[in-house]
C-alpha cells in the first residue's frame, strides 16, 4: 500500500516538474536590449573526434574549434576576406608574398600572450610529414615564411596562388602547449585552448560538449554565455527533442521545413531561416564511357531532365536549379551562361544529331545498341535516391533506359569512381567559398583518389583554371571563371541538378539573426536574449 | 569434473584466435581505409596526405604483418590506439561506455524475469483462457513491433506529449549541481523509457520459454500424484513443478552472458545514449581497426565464457554431460 502512494507521489512529482513552460503567443516578439546571460543548445548526429582542426575531418570536431580557435583572416557575411588574427595584410607587387600584421594583446585561454611564433607553430606542424593531417596541400607551395617580429608574419610563394590568402584562415595553435610534444598525443584534442570567442568548459563523452563565453575575447564577450553541442545520433529523436524545447538549435529537412514544424505550437517558439547552402548536386558522366564522349549526348541529357521538378517534388521548393560548379550568391556565379530549359523534344532532336533511332518499341538505338545506362548513387542519402527515380522516368520517357545502383559511400569511392569503373554517378560537391576549381576539372587531376574523375579535358579550361589560380586581381580572376564556366555550360560534363536550401530552426529568444550568404552563424558572438526571455539563468551543466 | 572444466579451457584458446583471424580478415576485406573516410573526395585533402597517413597507421604493409603487429600487442592484453581522428586508447573509449551499456542491460534484463517468467506460469496454468490468449498476443506483439518505431512513439507520448519522461539523453543539463538524491532520481528518470522499450521486444522468448517448460512439467505424473495427495495447487506449483521448469529457463542467462556488453545500435542511437553499439557502429563505419578488434575479442570471449557457465551448469545437474 505504501508502495503505492509512494508510486503516485512521483507520477504527481514528474507532472509537476513538467509544467509551466507555456507562454503566450507574442512572448518572444519582443527584441528586448542585449544582455549576456544563456545557454544555446545544438544537436548534433556526429560527436566530435578531435578538437586539434588539423587533425580532423569531421563536421562536428570543425564546427566546435570554429567557436575557440581564430585564424589569420576569415570570411564576413558576404563571404569577403577580413582580418581575424591579423588586422591587416599587405600582398606584395608582384603578388608572391604576403605580409600579415597580427592583433596585439590578444591572450591564449590560459592567458598567455598570443604571438607570431604561434602561426609559425601551426605552418611548421602542419608542413611536419610526421603530422597526420589531410591539409597540408595549400600550405607546402609556401616557399619561406618569416617573423621579422613578434607580431608580423610573412609568407612568400613561388608562384602568385589566387587561394592563398584565404588558406591562412585555418585554426592558429598554442605554440606554448604543443611544440617539442607529440601532436597527436596532446592532451589539446580533447580540451583545447585557443584564442576565440569561446573557452572549452567541459566535454561528456558521447553525450555533450559545452563552452563558455571568453571574457577577454577580442572583439568583445559573446553575449550568449554558454554553448552546449549535444550528441543526438538518431535525426527523429533530434528532431522530437527540438519540439520538446530540448535544443534550440538543428537544421530542417525539407519535410521538417515545409510540412513538420509549420504549426503554431513550434511557430510561437521558434524562427525558421533560410539561405543557400554552399553545395550542388550534379549527375557526372563517365567521359570515356561510349555514349557520354558526345556533347551532345549529355546536353541532350540536360534537355531530358525536368530540374525544376526535382526542386519542388523532392526539396519541396527548397533549392534552385543549378547551371554550373558555383552558387548563384557568389562573386564568381556567371549567370549568363546556357542554359537548358525542360525539353524532351529538343532532347530527342539532339539525339538524333549524335546517331540514335527511336525503334517501334520506343527504344532510342544507335548501330542497334539500345541506350541504357546505370546510375551510382550513395547509399543513405534520400534526397539524391530520389533525384534519380524522378530522373529515371523522364529519360524513360524519351527512350532512355537508366538503372539505379545504390552503394555504401566507401564502396562506391574506393571500388566503382577510383577505379573509373561507372557510366554516371548522381553526387554532389561542396561549394569551397574560395572559387579554385582546379582540383575538379583540370586535366592532370585525373590520377587515382584525384577528383576529376570524370576524365574532363578541354585545353582552354585547363588555361583558364591555372591562370584564375595565379592571379590575385578579382575581376581578372573572375574572368577567367566567367569562361570557365561557359564552356561547362556548353560541354555539359555534369548535368547541375541544383543547389539545395539550408534550413534551420532556431528558438526565436535569440536575437540580432541575420541571414546572409555566409550563413546565420557568422555573428554568432553578437546573438542575445533579451533579461525577461533568458531560459537557463544558473550555471547549471558547467561542472568545472 | 576439473578435468572437464581445464580441457574446455584450454580448448577456448584456439577458438579466440580462430574468432580474432576471421574477424581481422573480414574486417580489411572491407573498401575504404580509417582515418580518411570523411576526407574522400575533399578537394583539400591531398594525395600525398592521403599516403602519409596510410604508413602512419602501418596500412602499406602486408595484411599478415598487420596482423602479428596486433597480435602481439593482444597478448599483453593491450588493445593499440583508435584509429579514429581521435587518436585515444581503445580500453579508454571502450571502458567509458561498457558501464551505461551493462546497467541497461542489467536491468532490462530484470525486468523481463520479473514480468516474463509470471506470465510464462500464468499462461501455463491458465492456458487457453482468454487471459492467456491476451497475454500471449501482447509479448508477440512487442516482439515483432520493431524497437524504434515502439520507441519513437514512446518518446512521443510520454516525453514530448505527456512531458513526463525525458525524450533522450541519460542526464539533464543541470546534472552537476543535483545532489546524490537529485542525481539517481534524474538518472532513473532517463532510464525508464529506454529500459522498459528494451524489456518489451524480449518478453516474449522468456515467457514461452517457461510456459512450454512449466507445460511440459504439468504433464508429468509425479505432478498427478501430487495432485492426488491432496495438495493444494499453489504447493502443486510452486513445490513441485516451478523447480523443475525453471532449469532450462535459468541456462538462458548463462547465454546471456555476451549480450550484456553489446548494446543495440538503432536503440542506442534512437535514445542518444553513448553505449557499446554505437561504439562499435561508429568504429566500422570509420573503419577503426583496432576499436572494432578490441569489442570484437572482448565479446568473442564473453560469449566462449558464457557458453562455459551454461555448460557447467548443465554439467552440474545432469551427471550424464558430466561423465561423457
Amino acid at each position: 500500500m505504501v508502495n503505492k502512494k509512494v508510486f503516485i507521489c512521483f507520477i504527481c512529482l514528474f507532472l509537476f516538474l513538467s509544467c509551466g513552460k507555456k507562454r503566450d503567443a507574442a512572448f518572444y516578439e519582443d527584441p528586448g536590449k542585449p544582455a549576456h546571460g544563456d545557454m544555446i543548445i545544438t544537436g548534433s548526429i556526429g560527436e566530435p573526434s578531435n578538437l586539434i582542426p588539423i587533425l580532423s575531418s569531421d563536421s562536428s570536431s570543425h564546427e566546435i574549434a570554429s567557436y575557440i580557435y581564430n585564424g589569420l583572416v576569415k570570411y564576413d557575411k558576404d563571404l569577403n576576406i577580413v582580418g581575424d588574427l591579423a588586422e591587416s595584410w599587405e600582398v606584395s607587387k608582384d603578388s608572391l608574398t604576403i605580409t600579415f600584421r597580427l592583433r596585439k594583446g590578444v591572450k591564449w585561454h590560459d592567458g598567455e600572450p598570443f604571438s607570431a611564433r604561434d602561426v609559425m607553430y601551426t605552418y611548421k606542424v602542419t608542413i611536419d610529414p610526421k603530422t597526420p593531417t589531410p591539409y597540408s596541400g595549400d600550405f607546402k607551395l609556401v616557399k619561406k615564411a618569416e617573423m621579422p617580429d613578434d607580431h608580423t608574419f610573412k609568407v612568400t610563394y613561388d608562384k602568385p596562388f589566387a587561394p592563398a590568402l584565404i588558406s591562412w584562415s585555418v585554426a592558429v595553435l598554442p605554440r606554448h602547449l604543443l611544440e617539442g610534444k607529440d601532436i597527436t598525443n596532446s592532451p589539446l584534442k580533447r580540451r583545447p585552448v585557443g584564442t576565440g570567442p569561446f573557452i572549452f568548459s567541459e566535454w561528456v563523452p558521447g553525450d555533450r560538449v559545452i563552452l563558455t563565453a571568453n571574457p577577454d575575447y577580442f572583439e568583445g564577450k559573446p553575449y550568449i554565455d554558454r554553448y552546449m553541442m549535444k550528441i543526438i545520433p538518431d535525426s527523429a529523436t533530434m528532431f522530437l527533442e527540438l519540439k520538446n524545447n530540448s535544443i534550440d538549435m538543428m537544421g530542417l529537412t525539407p519535410l521538417q521545413y515545409v510540412k513538420q514544424t509549420d504549426y503554431p505550437a513550434f511557430r510561437r517558439e521558434f524562427n525558421r531561416y533560410k539561405y543557400l547552402a554552399a553545395a550542388y548536386t550534379y549527375i557526372g558522366y563517365n567521359l570515356r564511357h561510349g555514349f557520354f564522349k558526345d556533347k551532345k549526348v549529355r546536353q541532350a541529357m540536360a534537355c531530358a531532365i525536368n530540374k525544376q521538378e526535382i526542386i519542388d517534388g523532392i526539396l519541396l521548393g527548397q533549392g534552385v536549379e543549378a547551371t554550373g560548379p558555383f552558387k548563384p550568391d557568389m562573386w564568381a556565379h556567371n549567370g549568363n551562361v546556357k542554359r537548358y530549359e525542360y525539353n524532351p523534344e529538343r532532347a530527342l532532336a539532339l539525339l538524333k544529331e549524335a546517331g540514335f533511332e527511336r525503334g517501334t518499341d520506343g527504344v532510342l538505338r544507335k548501330n542497334g545498341a539500345p541506350f541504357e545506362f546505370t546510375i551510382l548513387v550513395n547509399q543513405g542519402n534520400t534526397v539524391r535516391i530520389q533525384s534519380a527515380e524522378l530522373i529515371q522516368r523522364r529519360l524513360s520517357a524519351v527512350g532512355i533506359t537508366m538503372k539505379i545502383r545504390v552503394l555504401e559511400w566507401a564502396t562506391l569511392v574506393n571500388d566503382f569512381i577510383d577505379k573509373r569503373n561507372f557510366e554516371a554517378v548522381l553526387l554532389g560537391w561542396t561549394i569551397p567559398n574560395d572559387p579554385d576549381p582546379f582540383d575538379v576539372w583540370h586535366s592532370s587531376k585525373q590520377g587515382p583518389k584525384e577528383l576529376n574523375f570524370t576524365s574532363f579535358e578541354n585545353r582552354e579550361v585547363d588555361e583558364v583554371l591555372v591562370k584564375a589560380r595565379h592571379t590575385l586581381d578579382r575581376p581578372e580572376r573572375k574572368k577567367c571563371l566567367d569562361r570557365f564556366q561557359e564552356i561547362l555550360a556548353e560541354e555539359q560534363p555534369y548535368t547541375f541538378l541544383f543547389v539545395p536550401y539550408s534550413t534551420v530552426a532556431l528558438h526565436k529568444r535569440f536575437k540580432a539573426v541575420e541571414p546572409a550568404p555566409a550563413g546565420i552563424m557568422y555573428n554568432f558572438i553578437k546573438w542575445y536574449v533579451p533579461e525577461n526571455q533568458v531560459r537557463y539563468k544558473s550555471n547549471a551543466a558547467i561542472s568545472r | 569434473m576439473l578435468r572437464y572444466l581445464v580441457k574446455r579451457l584450454f580448448f577456448m584458446i584456439p577458438m579466440v584466435f580462430g574468432i580474432t583471424l576471421i574477424s581481422f580478415a573480414v574486417i580489411h576485406l572491407v573498401p575504404g581505409e580509417p582515418g580518411m573516410l570523411e576526407a574522400e573526395m575533399n578537394p583539400k585533402v591531398t594525395k600525398e596526405a592521403r599516403e602519409r597517413i596510410r604508413a602512419i597507421y602501418g596500412l602499406d604493409k602486408p595484411l599478415h604483418v598487420q596482423y602479428w603487429t596486433w597480435l602481439k600487442r593482444i597478448v599483453r592484453l593491450d588493445f593499440g590506439t583508435s584509429f579514429a581522428t581521435d587518436r585515444r586508447p581503445v580500453m579508454d573509449k571502450i571502458k567509458e561506455r561498457l558501464p551505461i551499456t551493462i546497467v541497461i542491460n542489467l536491468l532490462a534484463m530484470g525486468l523481463i524475469f520479473i514480468f516474463g517468467i509470471p506470465i510464462g506460469i500464468y499462461c501455463a496454468r491458465y492456458k487457453d483462457t482468454i487471459m492467456d490468449k491476451l497475454l500471449t498476443s501482447f509479448v508477440f506483439a512487442g516482439y515483432a513491433a520493431p524497437t524504434f518505431w515502439v520507441a519513437l512513439l514512446a518518446m512521443i507520448f510520454f516525453g514530448v506529449y505527456l512531458e513526463l519522461f525525458p525524450v533522450s539523453g541519460i542526464k539533464s543539463y543541470d546534472y552537476g549541481e543535483m545532489n546524490v538524491f537529485e542525481k539517481i532520481f534524474d538518472i532513473s528518470r532517463h532510464l525508464v523509457l529506454p529500459v522498459c522499450i528494451s524489456a518489451v521486444g524480449s518478453l516474449a522468448g522468456i515467457s514461452r520459454y517457461m510456459k512450454n517448460s512449466l507445460l511440459e512439467v504439468l504433464r508429468q505424473e509425479y505432478i498427478t500424484t501430487a495432485y492426488a495427495k491432496g495438495l493444494p495447487e499453489s504447493m502443486v506449483l510452486k513445490k513441485h513443478a516451478l523447480r523443475n521448469a525453471l532449469l532450462p529457463v535459468i541456462t538462458i542467462l548463462g547465454l546471456s552472458v555476451p549480450g550484456l556488453i553489446g548494446g543495440s545500435v538503432i536503440f542506442e542511437s534512437i535514445f542518444s545514449i553513448p553505449g557499446m553499439g554505437q561504439l562499435f557502429y561508429s568504429s566500422v563505419m570509420a573503419r577503426d581497426y583496432p576499436t572494432i578488434m578490441g569489442i570484437l575479442v572482448i565479446g568473442a570471449f564473453l560469449t566462449l565464457i558464457g557458453n562455459l557457465v551454461a555448460d557447467v551448469s548443465y554439467a552440474v545437474a545432469d551427471p550424464r554431460i558430466r561423465i561423457g
